[in-house]
């Protein structure tokens, strides 16, 4: 039955003993330095690769100190969201960097991981033995950080142990994060903004971390050249505006977010209780795109009576003019997926984590307008 | 906290007591061969699916059904060979969505490698995938074949390998000379699409197709209908830098740009005597450049030129933010999942055939109006 070209496997292709091979391939020992160098040669031609075999594999473990690589990186994302552009940049730059460095990426769910090891027991599925024993280094996007938190501790008391994990987008404590940093973008699209005549601008909210994004967005209109004495104005927006599975353009999405005219009723009339506010920053794409068409209900006109700006640059919105309609901040996901990969093989390495942070972009669009007098 | 109720798979013992015979007979007569009575072995096969015996779930039966493939248990890894610089595309994320829901619910993690990099990494010299693939981690593997030449040789590459020879190996939308695929069929809706166009008036019909298949099918439909294809189609292989969605994602509506070869003689046909009044493209995003050369050369869709996409995965948001663009949906998640059970089909000894082509569905939409007067 063949299996992992094993030590014993060489020593009968070269008609020598496995004593030979082994010490050959350790590198120590009394091998004739040009038979140890043939037999090297032969074992990688038989594709011998040590850390598939036992015997290999403890080979290996003692030469690199604790532990031997095993070129596999796991990848935990959002499994259902696969297909969204959010993540599929994000899968595209890490496939590609980890490729480059000759890691093989494995990519998993993250909740079936954590459903299976709370229903199954351990090992029961998921290639188990590969995650916990095999991989060097685990990519997740731990949007509940909570779970992330309970399989982090299942992991470190298995076998997985101490090795590197890194974090997309969001930071967990004790593990670098590779997330966005959008400084820059925001301050040029707040400078955008004053040479337009915006002298106001006010910021839609989703529940989570929502304050944290509000008192980001004024640290940055600060520096812009915006008056931040008074609060930023803010209003919520459900969650369900802001899917971009239900964003109104999508092809096929059978459930396009059905108009909700209460929750907007509520918006025009926190934008007409503020008459002062030119410009609204809404905190995704599909959720500026939803906020047009709700405004287009109440008779309000995008960039004519207000100027938006979306922030993730995954929905685009032609509405047949010329150059970009949405104007968006746009992170850089596939270098955000890059980065990641690069991190996580400089761990596997030895190398010392840190975050970050890669630049996003401003992106101009005709949804900027003059301010309405 | 409660504790999970832990669940566990049917075993073979489990259908062994429910059927009142050894393990041994319930092994045989899954197994198949002729050690068991006929009508033992059929009620012990209605016991098995009564119980929801999934061989796939316990190392026991894996290794059983594996060892027709000459293997050991399954390690749970299925790997695809992908387009993996593209994979934020909707085209090609929502096959491997459906590959990855399928994988998830059996418990499979799923080893993505680039096409350009598995060939390099199956050619040996210790790149992960490759090590993988030796050592018969890989349970089996989907292809996508971006590029057929090379696609084909990583294939052969793995054949050769004493650690797949002859697992399961299947394509996704296109197969190759040597390994079939689960496939889409477009012509049903296609020509559901020139049924449609005829009743609107239109009768002159230009065809930008990928496929002599396809072309064939929309040609049989209008003899069907009574038209003369000679003098009502104008059927035209079209380039494939006009399929590129990655060309129109950040600058969408922008001029088709100047270096895409046949602008011009488009330009000519769609203003020339005896123009086409609707356009059939081969892909959504081909759509789009063709609706841009229409509108720079002053045709309005669909008041003087009906345009229809097939793909639908690049939407054209009209005025209320719907998509606009009439196209044919592609099952593309199905695919993914029709392929990846197939491969756990045959891993659980299944003699099952290829799937049968995923039938697409027309999608009419306001870009296909009536034809003009």
């Amino acid at each position: 039955m063949p299996g992992p070209v094993t030590l014993d496997d060489v020593a009968a292709r070269a008609g020598v003993s496995r004593w030979t091979v082994a010490a050959a391939m350790r590198g120590r020992g009394r091998v004739n330095a040009e038979t140890a160098k043939r037999l090297k040669q032969l074992a990688a031609e038989m594709g011998y690769d040590p850390v598939l075999t036992q015997a290999g594999h403890n080979l290996a473990e003692a030469r690199h100190g604790r532990r031997a690589r095993h070129n596999l990186v796991a990848l935990a994302l959002p499994g259902a969201a696969i297909d969204l552009p959010f993540y599929a940049q994000m899968l595209c730059g890490a496939l590609l960097t980890l490729a480059e460095g000759g890691s093989a990426p494995v990519i998993t769910d993250l909740w079936r991981v954590m459903w299976d090891e709370h229903e199954l027991g351990r090992g029961q599925r998921f290639g188990t033995a590969l995650l916990r024993g095999h991989v060097d280094a685990a990519i997740i996007h731990p949007y509940d950080q909570e779970a992330v938190t309970r399989l982090m501790e299942g992991w470190r008391q298995g076998r997985f142990g101490d090795r590197p994990v890194v974090t997309l987008l969001r930071r967990m404590p004790g593990l670098p994060c590779v997330g966005v940093d959008d400084r820059a973008a925001v301050i040029a699209a707040a400078r955008h903004l004053l040479s337009l005549g915006h002298r106001e601008v006010g910021c839609l909210l989703w529940d989570v971390d929502a304050g944290d994004l509000a008192e980001r967005l004024r640290s940055r209109l600060g520096p812009a050249g915006f008056d931040t004495s008074v609060p930023l104005p803010t209003h919520p927006i459900p969650m369900e505006w802001m899917s971009p599975r239900r964003a109104p353009h999508r092809p096929g999405e059978v459930t396009a977010a059905t108009p909700q005219p209460e929750t907007e009723a509520a918006l025009v009339g926190w934008l007409r209780a503020n008459p002062r506010i030119t410009a609204l920053f809404v905190p995704n794409d599909a959720g500026a795109l939803y906020v047009i068409a709700a405004l287009r209900r109440a008779g309000l006109r995008v960039p004519e009576d207000l100027s938006l700006i979306g922030a993730d640059a995954t929905d685009d919105y032609a509405d047949g003019g010329a150059t970009r309609f949405l104007a968006t901040i746009r992170p850089d996901l596939v270098g955000v997926g890059a980065a990641a990969a690069r991190l996580a093989l400089a761990m596997v390495a030895g190398e010392p984590g840190a975050d970050v942070a890669i630049a996003s972009e401003f992106l101009p669009g005709r949804s900027l307008g003059p301010a309405r007098s | 906290m409660a504790k999970a109720k832990r669940t566990r798979a049917v075993t073979l013992i489990d259908i062994a007591k429910a059927c009142k015979v050894s393990r041994w007979t319930v092994a045989h007569a899954l197994r198949g061969g002729d050690e068991v009575a006929k009508d033992t072995a059929e009620r012990i096969h209605a016991t098995a699916k009564r119980l929801g015996y999934d061989p796939s779930l316990n190392a026991e039966a894996r290794s059983l059904a594996l060892r027709q493939f000459g293997r050991r248990a399954s390690h749970r890894l299925l790997a695809v060979i992908y387009p993996a610089h593209i994979i934020e595309l909707p085209y090609y994320s929502r096959i491997l969505r459906g590959v990855f829901d399928a994988c998830t619910e059996r418990g499979y993690a799923l080893v993505v490698n680039d096409v350009y990099k598995a060939t390099e990494a199956l050619g040996g010299g210790g790149h992960s995938f490759g090590s993988l693939v030796g050592s018969g981690l890989i349970d089996g593997l989907l292809f996508y074949p971006f590029n057929s030449e090379y696609t084909e040789e990583a294939i052969a590459r793995l054949r050769a390998m004493a650690g797949f020879t002859d697992r399961p190996v299947l394509g996704l939308v296109h197969g190759l000379p040597s390994c079939p695929a689960v496939e889409i069929d477009t012509v049903p809706a296609l020509r559901a699409i020139v049924g449609r166009a005829l009743d609107l008036g239109h009768h002159r019909i230009l065809h930008l197709h990928q496929s002599e298949t396809v072309a064939a099918g929309v040609r049989a439909e209008l003899a069907a209908r009574g038209a003369d294809p000679d003098r009502q189609l104008i059927a035209q292989p079209i380039g494939y830098d006009w399929l590129r969605p990655d060309l129109a994602i950040d600058r969408p509506w922008a001029d088709p740009s100047p270096e895409l070869a046949g602008v011009a003689e488009l330009r000519q046909l769609l203003t020339g005597p005896n123009r086409p009044t609707v356009v059939l493209a081969a892909n959504d995003s081909c759509a789009r450049q063709v609706w841009s050369v229409a509108r720079s050369s002053g045709l309005s869709v669909p008041r003087d030129l009906s345009i229809v996409g097939c793909d639908d995965t690049d939407p054209v948001p009209g005025s209320d933010g719907r998509n606009v663009l009439a196209s044919v949906r592609l099952p593309l998640e199905d695919v993914g999942r029709c392929a990846a059970e197939w491969v756990f089909a045959r891993l659980a000894g299944e003699d099952v055939p290829v799937p049968a082509p995923r039938v697409a569905a027309q999608v009419l939409r306001e870009s296909l109006g009536r034809a003009p007067s």
